[in-house]
């Protein structure tokens, strides 16, 4: 009973295969799933409302111009993965040419400032620097006020970790 | 009721039911599963997350701690401010970021230093920390420096400490080393990363740490 031919007004069984093939009677190919038959003017309403071509409903929809994806023989315009990268493309340039520069100029700031640091002598971690075999930076301020012993070589550090263990007691004792 | 004022009670209901607010440092060497394990945790508990987890040695460069975690064991419960904190080593080599994770040199020697500077934060935070959920990977061998350096110092500080054996999920593991190796201590296998056996270290930890804590004997 459910089904019923929304252009005749005719009524299948549930689950039938009627609205596959389409009504037998009258051809029509939409079917509206109710308990209780429709009267005729609600069929008839929701039959125009549904028999609107579906590609102007999606134009509709969208809210574009139908030239934009529909070709002159009324069939969807078809896009290659390189049109969409050249759309996108386009696009991206359009929208944010200046971003596109800020963030670059970010990046290549991130990296300036990661270079300083690295490089800044000041708040290194390491109390001892060994620049070469045989060439040392002590820091002897800092080792006299019992900061922990770090030793620096070529980026890589060894800590002494009993030191700042002891660093910390004596922090506390303070 | 002139013997039993309103702060007195208060007070007898503090020495009765002990200490229930405590503040928890997840310690251990790098790439352990600290975060990971304080991420079951928050997860578990209060729906949260801690941070980020890396197969990249080093990935927590700063502690990062939340208030007021309740973890409930039966009757009893605890409030934990858990601080997760960076891992403790003895040596930071960029080039193992470089060769090892491919990450580029500034960026591997940006991370060491962070690293390094990590290490000094993590023991700087046990001022005023309650207990310590030390975790090991029980897939290594734990007679490393690290270990035994952290342990000694907990202990002379009189901090409660439970180790968590980690990573149990791995073939490899073999939390019995680690029980073994260190039999003062309640040690709970458990895989951060599975959840496994999280029960039991919730249990045990509302267990040792809401112990009253013994003075600090320095």
């Amino acid at each position: 009973m459910p089904h019923q031919c929304l252009k005749c007004g005719k009524i299948f069984n549930e689950g039938s295969s009627t609205v596959l093939k389409g009504c037998p009677s009258c051809n029509g190919n939409r079917f509206f799933f109710t308990k209780k038959p429709l009267e005729d003017k609600e069929r008839e309403a929701i039959y125009t409302k549904t028999s609107k071509d579906i590609n102007s409903k999606i134009l509709d929809i969208l809210g574009i111009d139908k030239n934009d994806i529909i070709d002159n023989k009324g069939k969807w315009k078809t896009m290659k993965p390189n049109d969409v990268r050249k759309v996108l493309k386009q696009h991206l340039n359009e929208d944010s040419n200046n971003k596109k520069d800020e963030n670059i100029s970010n990046f290549e700031n991130k990296k300036e400032i990661l270079k300083e640091r690295i490089e800044s002598k000041n708040n290194n971690p390491e109390t001892i620097n060994i620049e070469k075999p045989g060439k040392y930076f002590i820091d002897i301020k800092g080792l006299l006020e019992e900061e922990p012993i770090i030793i620096q070589k070529d980026g890589t550090y060894t800590i002494h970790l009993p030191s700042i263990f002891k660093m910390l007691e004596k922090e506390g004792q303070n | 009721m002139g013997l039993f004022g309103k702060t007195s009670f208060a007070s007898i209901i503090h020495r009765i039911f002990g200490k229930k607010h405590a503040k928890i440092g997840i310690y251990g060497p790098p790439n352990v599963g600290k975060t990971t394990l304080a991420n079951r945790i928050l997860r578990d508990w209060t729906g949260e997350i801690m941070g980020s987890v890396s197969e990249i040695p080093h990935e927590t460069r700063t502690a990062k701690w939340k208030k007021d975690v309740k973890i409930e064991n039966g009757r009893s419960s605890l409030f934990m401010d858990i601080v997760d904190t960076p891992g403790i080593s003895t040596k930071v080599d960029y080039k193992e970021f470089m060769n090892t994770y491919g990450l580029d040199k500034d960026e591997s020697k940006q991370r060491a230093k962070e690293a390094t500077e990590g290490v000094i934060e993590s023991i700087r935070w046990l001022e005023g920390i309650d207990g310590v959920l030390l975790v090991m990977d029980s897939t290594q061998d734990p007679f490393t420096q690290v270990n035994i350096t952290i342990l000694g110092n907990l202990e002379a500080r009189n901090l409660p400490v439970l180790i968590a054996a980690n990573k149990i999920d791995m073939e490899k593991s073999s939390p019995a080393t680690l029980k073994s190796a260190f039999p003062q201590h309640p040690v709970i296998p458990i895989s951060a990363l599975t959840g496994y056996n999280s029960e039991n270290l919730y249990s045990t930890m509302v267990n040792q740490f809401s112990r009253k804590r013994k003075k600090r004997g320095r």
